[in-house]
């Protein structure tokens, strides 16, 4: 990479992963191993950079970050201080994408072991990855790098595919009215015939104190 | 004088020995019986009815096969060819036995996953060395149950994703990416001296 596209690159990569390291866990050894794989990477950024041996490392912060236990949402949190930052140059577009493509990438491993509550909840999900995969995707064929591309669309129609599969069994959030403020207790058992599901509707309602519930909300069809 | 199998036939070229997962036989008569499932509703006063398709019968093949001792054993060409007969259908035996589903490949027919319904093996006191299957298969399919596996794609499309941005980071791209002295749009390049 020439001098003035890693002095581009450079910056991004640290901001990125800087935050990427605010997500990283601070107990435990595989925390330990991702802060140790981003703190040689950001210290060594630019001479990596210079002399086109950033991929490799790159690619090894974010498995190392997502073997750390970093959330999906953290990871989304990561892609949007990439996505922000401005690049002009080569060298600083290309990191910047390679940056985004890796995030995806584990944010897909990420989606791939997660367990969801409802339907509304995938659908979400689904809608936020396709603005995202769209935008990286025109990118790739912006500079004309059909391989990247195609492993792109190839790793947007699995993860797809698999949030449909997952969202087909969900039951889906509806919405419910009372007459009166219940107790979560008494909702539950009006709504599921289990009181055992009061909790949940505690939870998803936001009640302060379960012996006044709000009359509307929204509960699990199933 | 030549023989009947000097006559160039196209059928003959694409004859394919018959087996069943690995156990070989010879075909006597094999059959592949298939149709739509048809339900026809007649209406009382009306003299025209409705036949509603329901889709596709399932395949069912029917095999008339035997195994033959041959006149000495022939080393290589498996358990078809041996002066005793009783290996190869023992072998067969045991393939049609087995659970689950496996594949049928008949002479003329295209091989087809299928399992086994029924089988009979008969031998007779004055064909001696001889022993003639009766076998009924029909088509696997899979069941409408089945589960994509569409965690381990998301997983392996990842990698692939991840070992790709890394080779073009690594600038060891296949030739389909710009190298470092490419522009993009508008950018200037020039070489600052270190």
């Amino acid at each position: 990479m020439k001098k003035e596209d890693a002095a581009e690159a450079e910056p991004i990569l640290q901001r990125t992963m800087t935050a990427l390291l605010g997500t990283v866990p601070t107990q435990g050894r595989a925390g330990a191993a991702a802060r140790l794989a981003v703190g040689d990477l950001t210290a060594n950024a630019e001479v990596l950079l210079r002399s086109d041996q950033a991929g490799t490392p790159m690619a090894d912060c974010y498995n190392k970050v997502r073997l750390a236990g970093t959330t999906w949402v953290n990871f989304a949190g990561v892609r949007a201080v990439t996505t922000a930052e401005p690049a002009s140059t080569l060298g600083g577009v290309l990191t910047r994408h390679s940056l985004i493509q890796l995030n995806l990438a584990a944010e897909a491993r990420v989606i791939a072991d997660m367990a969801f509550r409802s339907r509304q909840e995938v659908l979400a999900l689904r809608d936020e990855l396709n603005a995202a995969f769209s935008a990286i995707e025109e990118a790739a064929t912006d500079v004309m790098d059909s391989t990247t591309y195609l492993a792109l669309v190839r790793l947007h129609a699995a993860v797809m595919a698999h949030l449909i599969e997952t969202a087909r069994p969900l039951p889906r959030l509806v919405r419910f009215q009372f007459a009166q403020p219940l107790t979560t207790l008494l909702a539950s058992h009006r709504l599921y015939d289990t009181a055992a599901r009061a909790d949940e509707l505690r939870a998803e309602n936001k009640v302060v104190h379960p012996a006044f519930m709000l009359p509307a909300g929204r509960a699990l069809s199933a | 004088m030549s023989t009947i199998t000097q006559i160039d036939n196209p059928w003959r070229k694409a004859l394919k020995p018959a087996a069943f997962r690995n156990a070989h036989f010879h075909v006597e008569a094999g059959s592949r019986e298939n149709g739509r499932r048809i339900v026809v509703h007649e209406f009382p006063k009306k003299d025209i009815p409705y036949a509603e398709d329901m889709g596709r019968r399932a395949f069912e093949f029917t095999v008339r096969c035997y195994c033959i001792q041959y006149p000495r054993d022939v080393a290589g060409a498996g358990d078809l060819y041996r002066r005793d007969y009783r290996v190869a259908r023992d072998r067969l035996i045991e393939e049609l036995e087995k659970e689950g589903q496996g594949v049928l490949q008949l002479p003329l027919l295209p091989p087809m996953a299928v399992v086994v319904t029924r089988y009979r093996v008969t031998e007779e006191e004055r064909l001696g060395g001889y022993c003639v299957f009766d076998l009924t298969f029909v088509e696997a399919g899979r069941s409408p149950l089945e589960q994509v596996d569409s965690r381990n794609k998301v997983i392996e499309a990842a990698k692939d994703v991840t070992a790709r941005t890394g080779d073009v980071q690594d600038g060891k791209g296949d030739g389909s990416k710009p190298s470092g002295n490419v522009e993009i749009g508008p950018i200037e390049i020039e070489e600052i001296p270190n």
